[in-house]
């Protein structure tokens, strides 16, 4: 039976955060024909279905997205022509017969249609004894969303959600929709790909390009990740003053020099840390979190119903805070961070029990710029000194991920990327705070990237120049390559990729 | 198969809609309540679909939401809002007439795993 499709009279469409309002053509929701039940039938007429839809845009002359969860800040799934919902499509499949060239079970892998949310995913692979080995610290977007747009956590021995995906099923055009992998690492069985009517692609390049395609690689209807057995972190966060020792921690994860809480002598699996630049006397908060097959003896469960968790960064905490006051001052952030964003010991829980937040909203503003290790200490403390010239209401994070295989992924540094998060309330002067420091990371020459979900100000030429122009070029060959007209590079276009002359 | 969604106020009579038009026009600043399902269930399928109710009567009369876009699945969220607009509304007539703007989000479905085939 053909999906349900079903068009909404919206001719607006905001993303999550509030950030932007886009005018549309069209806003159509995709649901499978039979919603409760998983199957390759239902999952072969959905993708007839999308097939349709982009023949109805290029038979409009429009341009067609798929939207996962709109956590994006920037324009990533905006379109003003069809904007294609793929929330409601959460088919999955777990343990698909694999190539037999793969060299782990086939119970590591998850087949998930595109509109699955980190956070069913996380509740599903639990009740199956598996966890993902990352997530952002929101759960509320979809699988095909997240990695899109490079969506990472702060693991020091994984990289970003983009680096658990080992295939992807794209829908390219109204007559052709692929089964992409890498060649040097072939996973499915070659009859899956048949079972479905897409064409098998095995082939590195492509499949690195289309990884963090920002949209523009046609519709993400599959997504064939490697999960790992079940797992529990055990957690702690305390504030600790700034020291020398914690510096070179931030700086090199050289964690030798101090005392992190916990298990002593134990290499955390989980490193984050958040900075209040305005209350830098009283320390910052540092939140570590080690893995174990087992829950740990004497570990306490996570606090239910409590307005932020212990997975939580910056952007988490000023979301809730903005939902709670309209205005974010520096003493009402000050005030309110002692309140919500607390101190806690040895609490454990499986990955998706720590990572659980759905509800960020409010006026936040976030923006996340990538440097390699090495210069993590640098670029903050030209953030700090901007702040000291021109106080903002607002909070730092700094996260951390392996570099990443795909084309286009911000994480890319070697040895490993710190990503520094700058969240505060929406407002001019976060935005300019934001921008002088993003200028002087520039003028100081540190080398650096910016998240394509949160806000930046990149145009094509800095583009080419912070990811070099062999990057962009094979990033572009790719989607060449995969939308095979110059009707479907238009169509699968829109004023993001346009405006870093990406489309 | 393939349905419609109806504009959310495009049967309602000419003065209710330039009302209402009017109290989004002078409410920009909103009051909101939200509720939410907790964690998973949360994470609604569909985008924000609203409409303008109106209590008229001091309640002989309440306009019920149309839920037509969420295909036999329950609410994720829903969020209640006023703002100037409607305050002035619900005071100058005394209550007799009170417009609240209500949003849903549907939830997601909660399909069984499936099989891939090719055992």
């Amino acid at each position: 039976m053909p999906p349900v499709i079903h068009e909404s009279s919206q001719k607006r469409w905001q993303n999550w955060h509030q950030s932007y309002t886009q005018k549309l053509e069209l806003l159509v929701d995709v649901w499978n024909a039979n919603a409760s039940q998983s199957t390759v039938p239902g999952y072969v007429d959905t993708t007839q279905g999308l097939q349709g839809l982009i023949q109805r845009a290029l038979t409009g002359g429009l341009e067609i997205r798929g939207l996962g969860g709109g956590w994006s800040f920037t324009k990533a799934p905006a379109t003003s022509g069809i904007l294609v919902n793929t929330r409601p499509l959460n088919y999955l499949f777990p343990a698909p017969r694999t190539h037999p060239a793969y060299p782990r079970r086939r119970e590591d892998l998850l087949f998930a249609q595109c509109g699955v949310s980190v956070a069913e995913l996380n509740h599903f692979l639990k009740k199956i004894g598996k966890s993902l080995p990352t997530s952002g610290a929101s759960n509320g977007q979809t699988i095909a969303g997240a990695i899109g747009t490079g969506t990472h956590g702060s693991s020091l021995e994984f990289g970003a959600m983009q680096d658990f995906v080992v295939g992807l099923h794209l829908v390219v055009s109204p007559d052709r929709h692929v089964w992409l992998e890498r060649a040097s690492a072939p996973v499915i069985h070659d009859e899956i790909p048949q079972n479905l009517g897409a064409r098998l692609v095995r082939d590195d390049a492509l499949f690195n390009a289309a990884l963090v395609g920002l949209g523009g690689f046609g519709l993400v209807h599959g997504v064939l990740m490697e999960v790992e057995d079940l797992y529990y972190l055990q957690a702690y966060r305390r504030r600790m003053p700034l020291t020398e020792e914690l510096w070179r921690a931030f700086d090199q994860l050289d964690f030798s020099g101090i005392a992190l809480p916990g298990p002593p002598g134990v290499k955390p699996y989980h490193f984050q840390a958040v900075i209040n630049p305005n209350d830098l006397d009283r320390g910052v908060y540092v939140t570590v979190m080690y893995k174990h097959a087992q829950r740990p003896e004497g570990s306490n469960p996570p606090s239910p119903g409590s307005k932020l968790t212990q997975g939580d960064s910056a952007l988490e905490i000023v979301g809730v805070l903005t939902d709670l006051v309209s205005e974010l001052t520096i003493p009402v952030l000050s005030r309110l961070m002692d309140r919500f964003y607390e101190e806690y010991d040895n609490i454990s829980g499986t990955h998706g029990e720590l990572f659980t937040d759905t509800t960020t909203r409010g006026k936040a503003w976030g923006s996340a710029v990538g440097v390699p290790l090495g210069r993590v200490r640098e670029t903050v403390e030209l953030a700090l000194a901007v702040n000291r010239a021109f106080p903002f209401p607002g909070l730092f994070g700094l996260r951390y991920a392996l570099p990443s295989r795909a084309t286009l992924a911000f994480t890319s540094h070697a040895p490993m990327t710190c990503v520094l998060d700058i969240d505060g309330a929406a407002s001019t002067r976060t935005k300019t705070y934001s921008r002088r420091v993003w200028q002087g990371i520039s003028q100081a020459a540190i080398p650096h990237t910016f998240h394509w979900g949160k806000v930046h100000e990149l145009d094509g030429p800095a583009v080419r120049g912070l990811y070099g122009t062999a990057r962009v070029d094979a990033w572009r060959g790719a989607r060449k390559a995969l939308l095979t007209t110059p009707e479907l590079l238009a169509a699968f276009s829109n004023d993001y990729l346009r405006g870093l002359d990406l489309a | 198969m393939l349905v419609t969604g109806g504009g959310s106020m495009s049967k309602r009579p000419g003065w209710r809609r330039a009302a209402a038009l009017l109290c989004l026009t002078l409410g920009s600043a909103c009051a909101h309540y939200r509720v939410q399902a907790p964690g998973a269930a949360g994470v609604g399928a569909t985008e924000p679909q609203g409409e303008v109710l109106w209590s008229l009567g001091w309640g002989l009369v309440q306009e019920r939401p149309r839920v037509d876009n969420c295909e036999d699945q329950a609410l994720a969220e829903v969020t209640q809002s006023t703002n100037v607009g409607f305050a002035l509304i619900s005071v100058l007539t005394l209550g007799l007439a009170m417009p609240q703007r209500v949003e849903w989000r549907c939830a997601k479905a909660q399909p069984t795993p499936g099989d891939l085939g090719v055992r």
